[in-house]
């Protein structure tokens, strides 16, 4: 670190590909000296990293709107991307919340373990076979993808590619170049848009087809409303798991140790996912001040952005014995990857059986296997980090009985 | 020992349930409640203050 940490940090740069390849020095920075920082970047902003102020920060919808969560780009653009919940305030996110939740209750979610854990083994058992593969790209993101497209949106496998690209482009490239998110935005509404007017009417139970039927106090729902809730599953739900997942086998795939301990003791599984997502939280927060505000010696005016990084939280050593270690049975948790309060990830559901039917499949065909050239990876930044590409190669049973 | 979840706390993270679901269920909104009157049997008190202990709300809690 530098010697002075204000200086290095009164200027951060989120996608710098040392913040993106490895944050947590500039957030053990702050938590130690430097409670919040600002950058001109992007369009400025501010950024905390403990774990007291993301909590009290991300509940806060009085202080905090939801109106703008993109991390970079200019404010008064904001209006563009309307994804409601996630860019709904009170009074109104709740309706907004509550309209998705019959798709996303945990006991729904449950329903689609079998259908799950059949893609999960059918996506890994050539990869077993070949000996070799890049576990986010011909896993984790086809994974996270298939589910989207066949169980929530019943919309046809072809359709995939144009998904990722969808997502990587608002995600990654749309907070540098204002051109391309405005495509982006458009191409996915005119989308949702045709799909809304094709299923009108319908009785299919996916979730275009609901909200194409939607209404709020007895009036049809608006179009704004029911296209921005299907961007938000795409938005929300494929970036975020695939790179949950990514990092997860990241991980394994470089610590010969918990894998073995996790192969040898499946009853850790819980414990584990949790401690995963703790370390690899993926997904940065942003909100816009409603008024002045002041953090710690910082006045903060109305309508700056506020940069909330959950990964953060996660490794403040005030709440996390030992926060940079990961400990597959640590019992007291209380991470905040899927957020806190009113917005919490409404997917957090899905996500957990995603990240475990994924880990116990991809464990009962390829139970050793090391990461080629774990240095090299380059990990996303921005609102969604994770490993771009897990190159991997299985290792035979005599190359694992030598460590 | 009982235990209590506050329902305007609760926003439905379920992480009480993958410790103690023996003593809680999820409403329509997906939100914890205990079932019956929430006394915590001597065995599944470690159980409980785990579901304390890793909820992101801090809407959990036990009372004696």
């Amino acid at each position: 670190m530098a010697e002075n940490p204000q200086a290095a940090l009164s200027d951060y740069d989120i996608f710098s590909a040392q913040f993106r390849n490895c944050p947590y020095p500039t957030w053990a920075a702050m938590q130690r000296s430097c409670p919040v920082a600002h950058s001109d970047r992007l369009g400025g902003s501010w950024m905390v990293a403990r774990y007291d102020d993301v909590r009290d920060l991300v509940r806060d919808n009085a202080r905090l709107s939801s109106r703008s969560t993109e991390v970079g780009g200019p404010l008064e653009h904001s209006g563009g991307l309307l994804i409601p919940p996630i860019t709904s305030d009170p009074p109104r996110h709740e309706a907004d919340r509550d309209r998705l939740m019959p798709y996303f209750h945990p006991k729904q979610i449950a329903t689609l373990e079998a259908d799950i854990r059949a893609l999960a083994r059918s996506l890994v058992q050539p990869l077993a076979v070949a000996g070799h593969g890049d576990a986010a790209a011909d896993f984790a993101q086809r994974l996270t993808i298939t589910v989207l497209t066949r169980h929530l949106l019943d919309v046809p496998e072809q359709m995939q590619p144009q998904f990722i690209d969808w997502t990587l482009r608002l995600l990654r490239e749309g907070p540098l170049d204002q051109a391309v998110r405005s495509t982006v935005v458009r191409e996915m509404i005119d989308y949702f848009s045709e799909l809304l007017d094709q299923r009108a009417g319908g009785a299919g139970d996916d979730l275009i087809s609901y909200l194409s039927r939607a209404e709020t106090e007895g009036a049809p729902l608006d179009r704004k409303t029911k296209i921005g809730s299907l961007m938000v599953v795409m938005i929300a739900g494929a970036d975020t798991t695939w790179s949950a997942l990514s990092a997860a086998l990241f991980h394994l795939g470089t610590h010969p140790g918990d894998l073995r301990m996790l192969v040898s003791e499946p009853e850790l599984m819980g414990t584990a996912i949790e401690e995963l997502l703790r370390v690899y939280a993926p997904v940065m927060l942003a909100r816009v001040t409603t008024g002045d505000i002041e953090l710690y010696d910082e006045q903060i005016g109305a309508g700056q952005r506020v940069l909330l990084p959950l990964g953060a939280a996660n490794r403040d050593p005030r709440v996390f014995d030992d926060p940079d270690v990961v400990r597959l049975d640590r019992k007291r948790n209380r991470h905040l990857t899927f957020g806190s309060g009113p917005h919490r990830c409404l997917g957090s559901p899905l996500a957990r059986l995603e990240l475990r039917v994924a880990l116990e499949e991809w464990l009962a065909s390829i139970p050793s296997f090391e990461v080629v050239d774990p240095e090299a990876v380059q990990w996303t930044g921005g609102s969604v980090r994770g490993p771009e590409r897990v190159q991997f190669r299985v290792r035979t049973g005599a190359e694992g009985g030598q460590r | 020992m009982k235990l209590v979840v506050d329902p305007e706390l609760c926003q439905g993270h379920n992480r009480c349930l993958a410790y103690a679901g023996e003593l809680l269920d999820l409403d329509a909104r997906g939100c914890a409640v205990v079932l019956g009157d929430g006394t915590v049997p001597s065995e599944l008190v470690e159980d409980a203050q785990l579901a304390v202990d890793n909820c992101p709300e801090e809407a959990i809690s036990t009372t004696e």
